[in-house]
Formats: C-alpha cells, structure tokens, sequence
C-alpha cells in the first residue's frame, strides 16, 4: 500500500515538473492558480464552503456526502447564468447571507431534514457560483480556472468534513457550536461591509 | 521533445484532459481489478485513435467529463462491458481534452501511455480510498461533473 502510493506520488511529480516550467504565472498555469485562489482568498466564499463540509459532517449520512456533492452542481447553474450573462440580483447579498445562515446552522445545531437541507444549500451554490461564473469569461485561461475554482472548492469541502467528524470527539460538540457562532458573527460583519454599513 | 512526448504531456497539463481521467478513475474505482484494466485498456486504446483522429471535435470532452463525474457521484460499480464503456468513453474525453495541434502518429501512443498509466494508477488508489472513505469518490466525481457542465456551457457561448 505505502510503495503504490509513495509510486503515485513520484508518477503525479514527474509529470508536473515539465508542466510547472512550461507555465509560471500565466496561461493555464495562471488561470488554474487564480480559479485555486479565488475561492481561498475571499474570506465569504472560505466561510460558506467550510460550513457546508462542517454542517454535513455533523447531521451525519446521507447529508455527509450528499451537501458536498450537491453544492458544486448545482453551483453550476448559478455558474452558467454567470457565463451566460444573465444578471441574478443581490448576489453579493445572498453570498453573505449564506455564511450567516449556515453558520447559525452549526451553532444552533440544527439537524434539518435532507431535502430541506439540500434546498437550502442549492439556493447558495446558486449565488457562490454566479459570483465565480461572472468571472470566468474575462479569466486568462477559463478552461484552468474553472477547474481551479472547483477544486478549490470541494477541497475547503472535505477540510469542512474533517473538521466537522470532531462532533464524535468529547467536547468537539460545543466547540464547533462556538466556531458556528463565530462564522455567524463574521458572516454579520461582511454583510455590513457588503451593505456599506462597516 | 518529440511527438511521442508531447502526446503524453499535452494531456498531462490540459486541466480538463486530467478532470476526464480522474472522473474516469473515480467511475472505474468502485470496480475489482479485473474491470479496471479492461477500462484502463479500451481507454488508452480509444485514447490512442481519438487523439489522431481531428474528425472527433474536442467539444465533445466537457460533456463526456459530465457524465464520467455523474456516473462516480452516483457510486455506480461498471462491470464488465460497462465498465469498458466507461473506460472507453474517458480514455476519448481525456485525449480530445488535451491532443496537440499536429497530427503526427507517435503523439497516439503518448496519448494512450499516459492514460493507461494515469488511469491505472489513479483507479488503484481511488478503489483504496473507496474501502475506507466511500464518500471521497462521489466527491471527486461531483467535481468532474462540475467541470465538465461549466465547461461545456463556456464553450457553448463562445
């Protein structure tokens, strides 16, 4: 098991190499670092993500897979309208918006049923992927930064789950209640300052 | 570098090239062993003839990474003739993904080494992952399909 992996890794790095030299910064390269960074580098995008592995690690199966897996495809309709064009009103709104929502969801410890919880997460993803799809036109390399955004984002996903399985830890219960509350908190802070008011 | 390598390499660094082959792996990753080498083998050999074959438009790529990724999201176990299917369909997606802009023969072999290795390699440790972390391949698989839709409605615009 530890050669075939240490194989794969070896493999992956011996192909990246030439790939790494080839684009610095720009083309694909760029483009794929850019979609990577997007989703990293704004803390409302970071919140919501993250609270969407945390929440479904803590309502348990199905929803520990099924948010993480819904969020990303049905953030491809909000993305296709983005490409498209089509203008979706207060979408920097409804991007705050989620981070309070999901994150008093974690606080309360809400174990809302699966199709509410699916619906709630899909009315977000709508909004997180018109925000990315707006840009993705305008993007050096769309194709790279597509791929970057999306990986980006199942990653912070899975960061999320294993976060969130400390619920089955002693005390890891209230601790993410806490952290819940704070994503709240802060999600109330962006809204402010996506409304002008801080 | 040759046509060969450039073959292999022009797949390697094409993001949706690699998107097809791991949605292809995480597809093939709920499978034995025996179905994964039939997927990884009709994938580079199809790889091969798509990757010459300039007739098979590159736009077909998006929408076959969408149904791969789906067919993983699903947790689908390809068996026997599907599992070749799958196998077939991602080996053409990741070669038509990525293929250089000359044809020259030796780029079909290069194609079909990487896809046969990357397949090969990426479905063992997905079939791994799938023993102890079910969900990872339906994640993955979410991805792909992610990619594939917003690629395909992008080039759809253009």
């Amino acid at each position: 098991m530890k050669s075939r992996i240490i194989l794969l890794l070896a493999v992956l790095g011996a192909l990246a190499v030439p790939a790494a030299q080839a684009h610095s910064g720009a083309g694909v390269a760029g483009g794929f670092t850019a979609g990577f960074m997007h989703p990293l580098g704004g803390l409302d995008h970071l919140l919501a993500m993250a609270s969407v592995g945390i929440w479904g690690a803590f309502l348990g199966r199905p929803l520990i897979w099924m948010l993480p897996v819904a969020f990303p495809l049905i953030m491809v309709v909000g993305g296709v309208l983005g490409i498209l064009g089509i203008p979706l009103p207060f979408v920097e709104v409804g991007v705050s918006s989620s981070v309070i929502a999901l994150g008093l969801a974690i606080a309360m410890a809400w174990r809302a049923p699966p199709a509410i919880a699916v619906a709630i997460i899909s009315v977000f993803a709508i909004f997180h992927g018109h925000a990315h799809g707006t840009e993705l036109p305008t993007a050096a390399a769309p194709e790279a930064y597509a791929a970057g955004f999306v990986m980006a984002t199942g990653l912070i996903h899975i960061a999320g789950i294993g976060i969130g399985l400390l619920v089955g830890v002693r005390g890891g219960q209230p601790l993410l209640r806490a952290a819940g509350g704070v994503i709240a908190a802060t999600g109330v802070w962006i809204l402010a300052g996506t409304l002008g008011l801080a | 570098m040759g046509p060969f390598w450039s073959g292999a390499l022009h797949l390697a660094v094409s993001p949706l090239s690699v998107a097809s082959l791991l949605g292809t792996a995480a597809a093939l990753g709920g499978t034995d062993v025996r179905d994964a080498g039939r997927g990884a083998l009709a994938g580079s050999a199809l790889g091969a003839c798509a990757a010459l074959a300039y007739q098979v438009p590159g736009g077909l790529a998006a929408p076959a990474a969408a149904v791969l990724g789906g067919v993983a999201v699903l947790a689908l176990r390809p068996h026997g003739r599907f599992a070749i299917c799958v196998g077939g369909l991602g080996g053409i997606a990741t070669a038509i993904a990525g293929r250089p802009d000359t044809i020259e023969w030796p780029v079909g072999p290069g194609a079909a080494l990487f896809i046969f290795l990357g397949l090969s390699l990426a479905t063992a440790a997905f079939q791994e992952i799938d023993a102890r972390f079910p969900l990872v391949r339906r994640v993955v698989g979410a991805w792909v399909a992610a990619i594939g839709l917003l690629l395909g409605a992008l080039a759809l615009r253009a």
